[in-house]
């Protein structure tokens, strides 16, 4: 074996132009020292990554880092996918942060250094071929979202969420450390490919329980990342004391990093035998609980956090279909996988119109409140209100949001293809009950019993819960995360708002566009 | 596409999308002047655009038209069952499409001078305008997709859009106390038999596989899912065309605007039964039982219709009584087997009705009353009227050479022919629609006699001081219409005219249609006089008691029956007990059910998933102990599970 690798620079430009962002961001908040700069640095990079996935990803497989026949590094169709979520993901976040980062109390240099190095990680983890790259890759993208989650200052609730995702995320990744570390004990190997030819040639492994329980912690750790119950609870307190854009990048891009990395050693390395199970386990657990959770949410960002821990459970769910042999056929895994990673395009669409309306209808740098303080929203902001309508009934799996509708079915009936119609009703159970809170807040925007005591304009309100004693007092978060910066110019927050309404403007579009066009999102997620 | 399809298309799709249009216009608020006056010109733009065009279009399908022509389009395909869209036109399809289209015509336009502020309305009636137009509009469309249809299932559609339309029309006046229940009314009944004509075609559909009435025309049913269809068919007739026992919708309906009544008596919805009838009567005739049911209806309906009418003091529920009647003699005709005769009677009916409807408007209008005891000695006072009005009449009692004589005669012949030698149907259904028709004569000519006499001659008694003859823009449908209601009935000694309305034939057997001119539809024998004696009975009758006494009411010959017309045999009231107030009861232990037993489960179980949403919410509050107490013991349980249970799987 020679010592000497012949690395394939361009398989590896999206890695690099993400890593070069983050860099340029760092030196252009140092030398120019100009928020403007370094925003419009962050967002230059954000867009030269995506141009340069589909540029690199157009041109078939490309694959570095190998050893023999395995390779660390497989930048595919399904890896330049990811990079290009990832990266316009990241610029949309970017797009919503305006009101936080003129608020003042959030630096805006490490802000966005923070956000161009997680999205590094994103972009590398699509592309991820061994258990170490993988892994490494999941954490750059988490890393700095510790950080970003407590950057505001002085503001407690920031800080109380910063610690609980610390902990939860860090003791998931010793556990699937563990796991994989155990996988490499048994099997002497750490190549997803190499893994899953392992487990096919060699059945016989599964009878030591060593192995087992490495493949199930392997699953369970990579699970905290998509807020799978029972490993959740870190989600609803992080969302809501995040600041806006952050909790829309972590219900974003964070999850589908944890996706990604599920799909992938699901899909290539562990056998179908035990992780099939436990998936069917976890998403019947997330679906259920997240939903009924999301019932009795009072806070909008809570509700968003709770609801995207039921959505994970509708990501999950075909891949339970590997629990049974009907499902474990090439054709059904093909779809199962298919459909996960196609909900979990309609998903992310989705979650991010939703943030960004309720970004837009939020005075600037606030939280996200209560939803009370939604109630009415339609007649003061009929377009950020028609927005956020259309997103959560798209999240709800209603028309005209029909890329939520498709997004449903295309799960369902790879569940009833895979024979795990069982799975298939608790999804149907589970759709039910999410209407009851989805359209509960949309009918909410249009309600007009509450007229005067919502804080509509930024100038005349002195932040968000001054004005709502009754509501933020039955909540404590609401009192910890305290008055918003207020800023004195209005005309300025129309100005302020614009790039706001262009994320939810082009994120409302796309996913009418996709809902029209289904069969895009499909074909691009069975690559 | 050849022309005559793509007029065919064109038909139904012009006022559809002017009607769409319409409803697009802000339906005015009472205050606002310049804007509102600015959407009822644009409401009249498009409804009458609308009308005008499909009148064109159908004239043209007239001309163009030799031979009959079909296109279609597949557009769903269950596996063995195909779902078209398609048109099939021939000549009858042409005269009925241009009969509906100048009705809607004179509508549209008449309403324009109709529904605006009178001099003695304190009230707008007008600020609502452009949904009218537009709904008129919707209504033509949906009658002459009806027409021009060429599969059951956009024939269906149509018959449904009509019923909505007539609800929303009927509806129209928000002022009349009447006008909900009847528009309702209206809707519920027709509801009733459209059931059974969605059952029918839903059978004639699965057994030929297909929906093209080509193909249902065509495929050989069996014996028994025939019988039935037609039988669940008539049912759907019988409730868009009123005939007994789902007739009691229409004299309510006189609660719409008179134009509306025009529409909806004339040219749409009570013409639609018939006309599908007509349509697929190659399947009736093969079902003996269906025409003979289809002839005691016809019967039943012709003299409960002429009976009720003598009574009524209402002028525009006369009308609709004597349309219930004249639609006796449309399904009878049916039911002996004229189809010919059933559609030539249908034209001259849609002319000399919507002149009646139309002409009664400009005297409601001018008198600013209905009830005949209020009107009287209008004779001098609107001549235009009382001619155009004494040529309806004429027509509707049948009188040489007027068209309803003739059209009137043909449907007679038919039955008698039916009677003497026998047809399609038994020959005992031939003699119950020719006694029938004959007695309807006597009692058509008496209470026509007697509403001219009562609204025109003697004293007046109106209310107001000065009625006069309408405004031109009401004056000219009027008068234009007084046309066809005079001379359409000379068409019928046309052997030409007479193939058109039976483009098909009954060439089956005797004669094969494509060598042999039709025979003319109107035939002069000896029974010819018994009408016309009959005739000159009823009116004399009702003359004679006038002269008597020429204040009171010619209906009191009627003696001790005469609440029993006045209120048509006490119908709507054993409609009411025998129908309305068990399915009312009926209706509230369903919603009591529901309320308790299916919505208390679906409650129940809301309730129980918002209480352990509270319950796994609590368990959540404090959050950085539990979550990772919840990731390891999660761990821990599922590497055991995985373990123990897991790798045996």
């Amino acid at each position: 074996m020679s010592m000497v690798q012949i690395v394939d620079n361009v398989a590896l430009l999206p890695a690099y132009l993400a890593a070069g962002t983050a860099v340029l961001v760092l030196l252009a908040d140092l030398l120019v020292a100009r928020a403007r700069v370094t925003v419009s640095a962050a967002a230059l990079g954000a867009l030269a990554t995506a141009t340069g996935a589909i540029f690199v990803g157009g041109g078939g497989e490309r694959r570095t880092f190998c050893v023999g026949a395995d390779c660390s590094y497989v930048f595919g169709g399904r890896a330049a996918l990811v990079a290009v979520l990832v990266a316009l993901l990241t610029l949309g976040v970017l797009g919503l942060s305006g009101p936080l980062l003129r608020a003042g109390a959030t630096p805006v240099g490490e802000y966005c250094f923070l956000l161009a190095a997680s999205m590094t990680g994103g972009v590398a983890l699509g592309a991820a071929g061994d258990l170490i790259t993988l892994i490494v890759a999941l954490e750059t993208l988490t890393l700095p979202l510790y950080v970003l989650v407590g950057l505001r200052r002085g503001n407690l609730a920031s800080i109380e969420a910063a610690v609980t995702f610390f902990v939860v995320s860090v003791v998931a990744t010793t556990l699937t450390l563990l796991g994989a570390a155990l996988l490499y004990a048994s099997t002497g190997a750490l190549h997803l490919g190499r893994l899953g030819v392992l487990f096919a040639e060699q059945p016989e492994l599964l009878d030591i329980p060593l192995t087992t329980v490495a493949v199930a912690l392997v699953v369970v750790g990579l699970t905290v990342k998509v807020a799978a119950v029972p490993f959740h609870a870190w989600a609803p307190t992080t969302y809501d004391g995040a600041p806006l854009p952050v909790a829309a990048y972590l219900s974003t891009v964070s999850k589908l990093g944890g996706v990604v990395a599920l799909l992938a050693v699901v899909q290539h390395a562990l056998p179908a035998r035990i992780t099939g199970p436990v998936l069917a386990l976890l998403a019947v657990l997330t679906m259920t609980v997240g939903n009924l959770v999301a019932l009795r949410q009072r806070r909008t960002v809570r509700l968003l956090a709770w609801s995207s821990v039921a959505q994970a459970g509708y990501i999950l769910a075909p891949l339970g279909a590997l629990a049974l042999a009907a499902g474990r056929t090439a054709d059904a895994r093909a779809a199962a996988y298919a459909a996960a990673v196609a909900y979990t395009v309609f998903f992310v669409l989705l979650e991010l119109a939703a943030f960004a309306a309720v970004v837009a209808l939020r005075p600037a740098g606030a939280d996200g409140g209560t939803l009370d303080e939604l109630r009415g929203a339609a007649r003061r902001r009929p377009w950020a209100a028609v927005g956020l309508a259309l997103a959560l009934v798209g999240l709800a799996g209603l028309p005209p949001g029909l890329a939520g509708l498709f997004a449903k079915v295309t799960v369902v009936r790879s569940l009833l293809d895979g024979g795990a119609g069982w799975l298939a009703l608790v999804v149907a159970v589970n759709a039910v009950l999410g209407l009851a809170y989805y359209l509960r807040v949309v009918a909410g925007l249009w309600s007009t019993d509450r007229p005067a005591a919502v804080p509509t304009d930024p100038a005349a309100v002195r932040g968000p819960t001054a004005a709502n004693p009754v509501v933020a007092a039955t909540d404590p978060a609401a009192v910890a995360t305290g008055p918003a910066v207020v800023p004195a110019d209005p005309t300025a927050v129309l100005v302020r708002a614009k790039p706001v309404a262009v994320v939810l403007a082009a994120a409302t579009v796309v996913a009418l566009v996709v809902g029209f066009a289904p069969q895009l999102v499909l074909d691009l997620a069975a690559r | 596409m050849s022309t005559p399809t793509l007029l065919g298309t064109l038909l139904p799709a012009v006022p559809l999308v002017t009607g769409l249009l319409g409803l697009l216009l802000p339906p005015a608020s009472p205050q606002a002047g310049a804007a509102r006056q600015r959407a009822r010109r644009a409401a009249i733009t498009l409804g009458t655009t609308g009308a005008a065009l499909s009148l064109l279009l159908a004239v043209a399908l007239l001309a163009t038209l030799d031979a009959p022509a079909e296109a279609t389009r597949t557009w769903i395909d269950f596996g063995d069952l195909t779902v078209t869209l398609g048109v099939r036109l021939d000549s009858t399809v042409a005269l009925v499409a241009v009969a509906v289209a100048a009705v809607a015509l004179a509508v549209q336009v008449y309403s324009i001078g109709y529904l605006r502020n009178g001099p003695h309305d304190e009230v707008d009636v007008d600020h609502r305008y452009p949904p009218y137009a537009a709904q008129i509009s919707l209504f033509t469309a949906a009658m002459l997709l009806v027409v021009v249809a060429g599969d059951l299932i956009l024939l269906l559609v149509g018959w449904e859009v009509m019923g909505l339309c007539s609800y929303l029309l009927i509806a129209h006046e928000r002022r009349l106390p009447a006008a909900p229940g009847a528009a309702m009314k209206a809707f519920l009944v027709t509801r009733v038999g459209d059931v059974g004509f969605l059952l029918g075609i839903a059978l004639l559909g699965v057994s030929a596989g297909s929906f093209r009435i080509a193909d249902v025309l065509g495929h050989d049913h069996a014996t028994g899912l025939l019988t039935a269809a037609c039988l669940l068919l008539l049912a759907g007739v019988a409730g868009k065309s009123a005939q007994f026992p789902l007739h009691t919708w229409l004299p309510d309906a006189m609660a719409g605007p008179t134009p509306i009544s025009a529409l909806i008596h004339a040219a749409t919805m009570v013409a639609a039964g018939v006309y599908v009838v007509a349509r697929l009567f190659p399947l009736f005739v093969q079902v003996p039982v269906a025409l003979a049911v289809l002839g005691v209806l016809a019967s039943i309906t012709l003299l409960l219709g002429a009976f009720a009418a003598i009574a009524q003091d209402d002028l525009k529920r006369v009308l609709a009584w004597s349309t219930v009647s004249q639609l006796g003699y449309l399904t009878g005709a049916l039911a002996v087997g004229a189809p010919a005769a059933a559609l030539f009677h249908l034209l001259t009916h849609a002319a000399f009705k919507a002149l009646l409807f139309l002409a009664a408007g400009a005297v409601i209008h001018a008198a600013g009353t209905a009830l005949m005891s209020q009107l009287g000695g209008l004779r001098r006072t609107m001549p235009v009227t009382f001619w155009s009005m004494l040529v309806g009449l004429g027509a509707l009692a049948g009188l040489p050479p007027l068209s309803g004589f003739f059209s009137k005669d043909s449907v007679l012949y038919a039955a008698e022919e039916a009677a003497r030698h026998g047809g399609p149907a038994p020959a005992w259904v031939g003699w119950s629609v020719w006694l029938a028709g004959l007695a309807g004569v006597a009692l058509t000519a008496g209470y026509a006699t007697r509403l001219l006499l009562r609204t025109f001659f003697g004293a007046p008694r109106s209310p107001l001081p000065q009625p006069h003859d309408p405004p031109a823009v009401l004056r000219w449908p009027v008068l234009l219409l007084t046309v066809p209601a005079a001379l359409l009935g000379l068409a019928g000694f046309s052997g030409t005219f007479a193939g058109w309305l039976e483009p098909y034939g009954p060439a089956t057997r005797e004669r094969p249609a494509e060598l042999l001119p039709a025979d003319p539809l109107v035939h002069f024998g000896p029974t010819v006089l018994l009408p016309l004696a009959l005739l000159a009975l009823g009116a004399g009758l009702a003359w004679a008691r006038w002269r008597r006494d020429p204040a009171g009411d010619p209906a009191v010959l009627l003696g001790p029956l005469r609440p029993l017309s006045a209120r048509a045999f006490w119908l709507d009231d054993l409609q009411q007990t025998l129908v309305v107030r068990p399915i009312g009861r009926l209706a509230a232990g369903a919603r009591t059910a529901d309320e308790v037993v299916v919505d208390g489960a679906v409650t129940g179980s809301g309730r129980v998933a918002w209480w352990l949403g509270g319950g796994l919410a609590a368990w959540h509050r404090a959050t950085l102990p539990r979550a990772a107490a919840g990731v390891l013991a999660g761990a821990l349980l599922i590497g055991l599970a995985a373990v123990l249970i897991g790798g045996d799987a």
